[in-house]
């Protein structure tokens, strides 16, 4: 381990910023190769950061049981080492430039996905720091980049992508499944829920909730931590986005009342804690984006900011959805629905 | 992944805001919208994004709205694509 907190910026290290792929990303690709019908694969590289080459001048001292002379020299690196502010920089530079060398070509928009295509065959690649995962309708392509890899790095492969960042993949002949009910169940556990009733909604029918419930204040950091979990949850259960969002506004202040809140959301979990999202293999369907747009008009009865939803599909696989709390006022629903008109447009982009 | 841009397609169920973005009408009520509706007219314009009007009954961003009763709250989970994987 190099000792990174001793560099100084402008000095040992410029930029150190190294794009990683977002959930949206994996999503679609997942969602594309599933309505094609294509095999996901999944590759590691081992000790990733080491490949870097650094572009500044840094030095180490000699580590300990491999000095050379009498100890007082330094050493000049010529890769990074982990520890190494630049390392993240440095590997996801070493791994672009040997992508392009390979004749990949870079999305402008998702500097993290990659594709390859020719009159015989077409191939996606996405990066998420030293996990890559390869996606094309011939299996052969897939196989024959990771030869191309294996030369290049030292890999591990994984095949079939099953697990990513903690989703649960299943990919069978009929699409791609992503769940994350081992998750869910330990986010029960830490709640001591799991053997709750449970519940049909996560949510009581048009309930309000409000910042001052005269109530006993509950413990501020078991409830974040709770909402914490249940938002990387939202991540594969975007039926459970719109209570989390409800109870996330209640942090800084819980009440006995926004508590009781979140236990009906973990009891609609515990019903619920095997379900996931599908996306169906269709190759008749092309993948057009759709999007659907909607707003609460002002339903927040403390401060009048309206909730804007919005949700796309590709094809037939949802692949994106947000909702937010409107910071302006708005006095004319109108006014408001151009607002969402334009977010989409900047989404569509 | 831009082998040609698609047209995005997009569904709301408020009909005066999807007149405003379509015509460059200047009326007295939609004065206090601010020249970022110029933004999206292009859009639309350039044939980047259409936008088109969908049924409450169709609108499946309910779910992300509002807490919905049960048979409702059932019925868009599903269009979601949301379903049973596994027992747990």
């Amino acid at each position: 381990m190099a000792k990174g907190y001793a560099q100084q910026q402008g000095v040992d290290f410029e930029e150190v910023f190294a794009p990683v792929a977002r959930i949206e990303t994996v999503r679609v690709m997942l969602a594309l190769a599933a309505q094609g019908g294509w095999q996901v694969h999944h590759m590691d590289v081992k000790s990733a950061f080491l490949n870097g080459d650094l572009t500044e001048t840094a030095f180490v001292k000699q580590p300990l049981g491999f000095t050379i002379g009498k100890g007082d020299k330094v050493l000049k690196l010529r890769k990074a080492l982990y520890g190494l502010r630049q390392a993240p920089r440095a590997w996801n530079a070493k791994l672009d430039k040997e992508l392009m060398a390979l004749g990949f070509v870079k999305s402008k928009l998702e500097h993290t996905v990659y594709r390859r295509s020719n009159k015989r065959s077409f191939l996606l690649v996405g990066v998420y720091v030293d996990d890559v995962i390869i996606s094309g309708p011939d299996v052969s392509d897939i196989e024959q980049f990771k030869q191309e890899m294996r030369k290049k790095f030292s890999m591990s492969d994984l095949g079939l992508l099953s697990y990513y960042l903690g989703i649960e993949v299943r990919q069978g002949s009929d699409g791609i499944t992503l769940c994350q009910s081992s998750y869910a169940m330990k986010i029960l556990e830490a709640a001591g829920m799991q053997n709750c009733n449970a519940t049909a909604t996560p949510m009581e029918a048009r309930l309000k909730l409000s910042k001052k419930m005269e109530d006993e204040v509950v413990n501020p950091t078991a409830y974040r931590s709770i909402i914490g979990s249940l938002r990387y949850l939202v991540n594969t259960r975007p039926d459970l986005a719109y209570a989390v969002g409800v109870v996330s506004r209640f942090m800084e202040a819980p009440s006995k009342a926004h508590w009781g809140v979140v236990k009906h959301i973990l009891r609609y979990l515990r019903g619920t804690a095997g379900y996931g999202c599908k996306y169906e293999t269709n190759t008749e369907l092309k993948p057009i984006l759709l999007g659907y747009s909607d707003s609460d008009f002002a339903g927040d009865i403390e401060d009048r900011k309206s909730t804007t939803g919005m949700v796309y599909f590709l094809g037939n696989s949802m692949v994106t959805w947000d909702l937010k709390s409107r910071k302006l006022l708005l006095c004319r629903p109108v006014r408001l629905s151009m607002l969402q008109q334009q977010q989409h447009a900047k989404v569509c982009g | 992944m831009g082998t040609k841009e698609m047209r995005v397609r997009l569904l709301m169920d408020n009909m005066s805001a999807i007149a405003l973005s379509k015509n460059h009408v200047h009326h007295e009520r939609s004065k206090h919208i601010d020249t970022r509706i110029h933004f999206l007219r292009e859009c639309i314009e350039d044939g980047k994004v259409e936008v088109d009007h969908v049924g409450t009954a169709e609108q499946l961003v309910d779910i992300f709205t509002k807490a919905l009763g049960r048979v409702r709250f059932l019925e868009l989970r599903g269009k979601l694509g949301i379903v049973k994987l596994q027992q747990v």
